[in-house]
């Protein structure tokens, strides 16, 4: 009997769904253990068990070349980042300005009605400034523009990138550090403070959407038509 | 004139402000999708959830509550050290091994199509529109730790001192990181 509830259990989780592409779970990235007061201590605390860093889930990622090749850890230059665990291929923005500038921001613009919660948010216009200058993105800087405009060029071998869920892009968020909250290793291109657009909108408000501040990992929402940066993405299949 | 009006605006407030804690939910199923769904759980008979998505295994009521319904009791509030304690210390559901639930952990409980509060309500029932602990510790100052605020699923940190809602998970995530070598 015992046995026919463990096989029914397992079968159960044998049939589970694969993880839905919007809501990969990944660990926090911290390695370091708390107790009442502290929060940076180096080793287990049996008195407060059970914590993050008691789990080993490391952040996983391998550096990308223009083709979207796979460079060893010790490349001076890569263009994309895939995370090893999601699969998710995530760009990097360029030191230097051009279409990637890291210094680039955009304001939140989707006209689909099936997706934008009611409101399409501000799209860009020609004479936008924030996303390069002369003009790199044609139209103006919103994240469907960019996203349009990075699809049009390729990056990374690729021309599926688009505007990442909350929930994908809080899966590069490293707990385990702050200012930024983020492998400086492989992310090397964070302005602080770092405010990211995703693309989910909030049920709080139609005129909202998801960010995520890199700072330090915070999660909350913001009026659309404000600018700030944007990290785009690509599911892992080829 | 003006001293009437503004004692007439404090009445309003007052007589307002008790109705976060008593707003009901509001969900735009119309305009998002949902990232909750009933499907996605198994709601077994003795008081615990497994997310078919996660693998996980969480307690259906908030710390405090009880019943099918999380009807019974009230759910209370700890500092993040009496939090730890109160899942080291769980024999809920006949078994050990209850703890806090990381911050991404906590984060796959949130429904995003809804706020006051952010979480499928039929499957976990009298969830407070308000803050949870996680155990994820914050790197940027001592005596810090996450939380999620179910209101409306905004991700912070606070003092370990504040004193903050739980709901306590069990087992190991099906694609925690690390795993994948």
């Amino acid at each position: 009997m015992r046995r026919t509830l463990f096989l029914a259990s397992a079968s159960a989780l044998l049939l589970l769904p694969p993880l839905a592409a919007g809501a990969p779970l990944t660990g926090t990235g911290v390695t370091a253990w708390g107790d009442g007061s502290a929060t940076r201590l180096p080793l287990p605390q049996p008195a407060f068990p059970r914590q993050d860093a008691d789990y080993p889930r490391r952040l996983s990622f391998t550096k990308l070349d223009a083709a979207g090749k796979a460079l060893p850890d010790t490349a001076p230059a890569w263009n994309c980042v895939r995370d090893n665990v999601t699969g998710l291929v995530w760009e990097v923005k360029e030191a230097n300005g051009g279409l990637h500038g890291k210094e680039h921001t955009y304001t939140w613009f989707n006209p689909d009605e099936r997706v934008n919660n009611g409101v399409e948010g501000r799209e860009g216009e020609p004479d936008d400034i924030t996303c390069g200058s002369p003009a790199v993105v044609r139209g103006g800087c919103d994240t469907m523009k960019y996203a349009e405009a990075v699809n049009a060029a390729g990056w990374c071998g690729y021309h599926d990138w688009r505007v990442p869920t909350v929930d994908e892009l809080s899966t590069i968020v490293d707990y385990g550090r702050t200012l930024p909250a983020i492998s400086t290793a492989y992310f090397p291109d964070i302005i602080m403070p770092a405010g990211f657009w995703s693309s989910t909108p909030s049920a709080a408000g139609p005129s909202y959407a998801w960010i995520v501040i890199f700072d330090d990992g915070y999660l909350g929402t913001c009026v659309k038509s404000w600018n700030y940066y944007l990290r785009l993405v690509r599911s892992g299949k080829k | 004139m003006r001293k009437a009006f503004l004692i007439l605006v404090s009445a309003a407030l007052l007589l307002h402000a008790p109705a976060p804690l008593m707003a009901t939910q509001t969900c735009r199923t119309a305009d998002l999708p949902r990232s909750a769904p009933p499907e996605r759980y198994l709601v077994n008979g003795d008081g615990t959830i497994r997310d078919k998505v996660t693998g996980l295994l969480w307690k259906r009521c908030s710390e405090g509550q009880g019943g099918e319904t999380c009807a019974n009791g009230k759910a209370v509030t700890y500092t993040w050290s009496d939090a730890v304690a109160v899942a080291q210390g769980s024999t809920f559901a006949g078994g050990n091994g209850w703890r806090l639930p990381t911050v991404s952990e906590l984060a796959t409980l949130l429904e995003y199509q809804c706020t006051m509060p952010s979480i499928n309500l039929t499957v976990f029932p009298g969830t407070p529109a308000s803050n949870f602990w996680s155990a994820t510790p914050y790197a940027g100052y001592q005596n810090g730790a996450w939380n999620i605020n179910f209101n409306d699923g905004v991700h912070d940190n606070s003092s370990k001192n504040y004193l903050l809602y739980v709901r306590l998970v069990k087992g190991r995530a099906v694609d925690a990181r690390g795993d994948v070598k």
